[in-house]
């Protein structure tokens, strides 16, 4: 197989690749997705259209899949969080909270494209504010379970609205912050959203 | 080209400023319909102008963009809303009512629930305020934190989580009625309020 500077044709495929991710997370963290156009995915990715193309339908297609690395990313982060506290017996709310704040501290840009481009719902974005919703209410669902001494509702409808009750909040808070329309510094805001978690998975109604 | 400037002049049977108050009608009505059903990032000033039969140029005196006019008509459904919800005796009552107020009228609903919590900059008047009226309803009804920072991200995390689950109704992604959607939710006020941080 022919090589190019020591790398096989499908090696600088994925490399191209990456970059073009990059530059998405970039553009859709600073400007936003409405601002972006296809020309600046080009400029910051240093690559020529038929390369975007090469990968990528169009910026929808483009943005979701910088979506699915970020949330990738936030999961990992996450779960090592989750291995470290493992031995420490602290409830998984406060540690799934500290894993979102220091997620976001290391880079508000990436943070944005989840907890803001995404949820904004632009109409070429169909089905990605769902998504991302579906999913962070799924995963406080799962969540909840692991919470010690906490009962949990017996009815399944009561723990799905609470999960996304979670969902709600949290994209909300973190809309406040990335936003900088936070009255209190992120840390506490969230030890709050941790305990507000907590407090929230045993409401039921009618079941 | 000066008559409109002259206020004593009538036209078509309606002096200047009544056609002005007609205007302004007809933006906020086209305001209501493209908002309420495009929503906010879908409208432009020349969706509003089409719609609302008023010229552009007028267009710009009544408003200065798309988003001014928006802040507006979501304000005023936001209060609305708010003042539906803190009338009720109890929580339950209050949000019984105020859903059914957003389900009478489905542009309500998106305005309200959809675009000024899903779209708006979390620095948005209409946005503040909406979260600062069901701050307060949850005062009325629940033992808030007493902190007053706390308070307020109690209410901001309420009302991010009763949207959300209000859309999730509306959509038909969740099955359940007014009534038991009104109990969760006077639920979860009492479970936010009853928060601190400090006790996480």
């Amino acid at each position: 197989m022919r090589t190019y500077r020591g790398q096989s044709p499908e090696e600088r495929r994925l490399d191209r690749r990456a970059r073009l991710i990059e530059a998405g997370i970039q553009l859709f963290g600073t400007r936003g997705f409405a601002a972006t156009r296809l020309r600046d995915v080009c400029y910051v990715s240093g690559l020529t259209e038929r390369y975007v193309y090469e990968q990528f339908a169009d910026l929808a297609a483009l943005f979701d899949t910088v979506l699915d690395v970020l949330v990738a990313e936030l999961a990992e982060h996450g779960a090592a969080a989750m291995r470290d506290a493992y031995d420490r017996r602290e409830p998984t709310a406060r540690v799934g909270a500290r894993a979102l704040l220091s997620w976001t501290e290391a880079d508000p840009v990436r943070a944005r494209v989840v907890f803001v481009e995404a949820l904004v719902a632009h109409p070429e974005l169909q089905g990605t504010r769902v998504k991302v919703i579906d999913g962070a209410a799924a995963f406080f669902e799962i969540a909840a379970t692991m919470q010690r001494k906490t009962e949990l509702p017996a009815d399944a409808l009561d723990r799905r609205l609470n999960g996304l009750a979670m969902a709600g909040a949290t994209a909300e808070v973190m809309r406040a912050w990335l936003d900088a329309a936070l009255d209190v510094p992120a840390e506490q805001a969230m030890a709050q959203l941790a305990a507000i978690a907590i407090e929230s998975i045993a409401v039921t109604s009618g079941g | 080209m000066t008559v409109a400037t002259q206020r004593g002049r009538t036209y078509g049977g309606l002096t200047a400023d009544e056609r002005e108050a007609q205007r302004r009608r007809k933006v906020r009505d086209a305001g209501l319909d493209l908002f309420g059903t495009k929503g906010v990032i879908g409208t432009r000033l020349s969706d509003l102008a089409e719609r609302s039969g008023v010229a552009e140029r007028y267009l710009a005196q009544a408003i200065t963009s798309a988003g001014d006019l928006f802040e507006q008509i979501a304000g005023k459904l936001v209060d609305e809303f708010c003042d539906v919800l803190a009338a009720g005796p109890d929580a339950t009552t209050g949000w019984r009512t105020a859903l059914d107020l957003l389900a009478a009228d489905p542009r309500r609903l998106r305005i309200v629930a959809v675009e000024t919590f899903g779209v708006a900059d979390a620095n948005s008047a209409a946005r503040r305020r909406a979260t600062t009226a069901i701050g307060a309803t949850c005062a009325q009804w629940y033992e808030p934190p007493d902190d007053e920072s706390e308070r307020g991200l109690a209410a901001m995390a309420f009302a991010g989580a009763a949207c959300e689950l209000i859309r999730a109704w509306a959509d038909g992604r969740i099955a359940l009625n007014s009534g038991r959607l009104a109990d969760h939710l006077a639920g979860l006020g009492r479970a936010f309020s009853a928060a601190r941080s400090a006790g996480a």
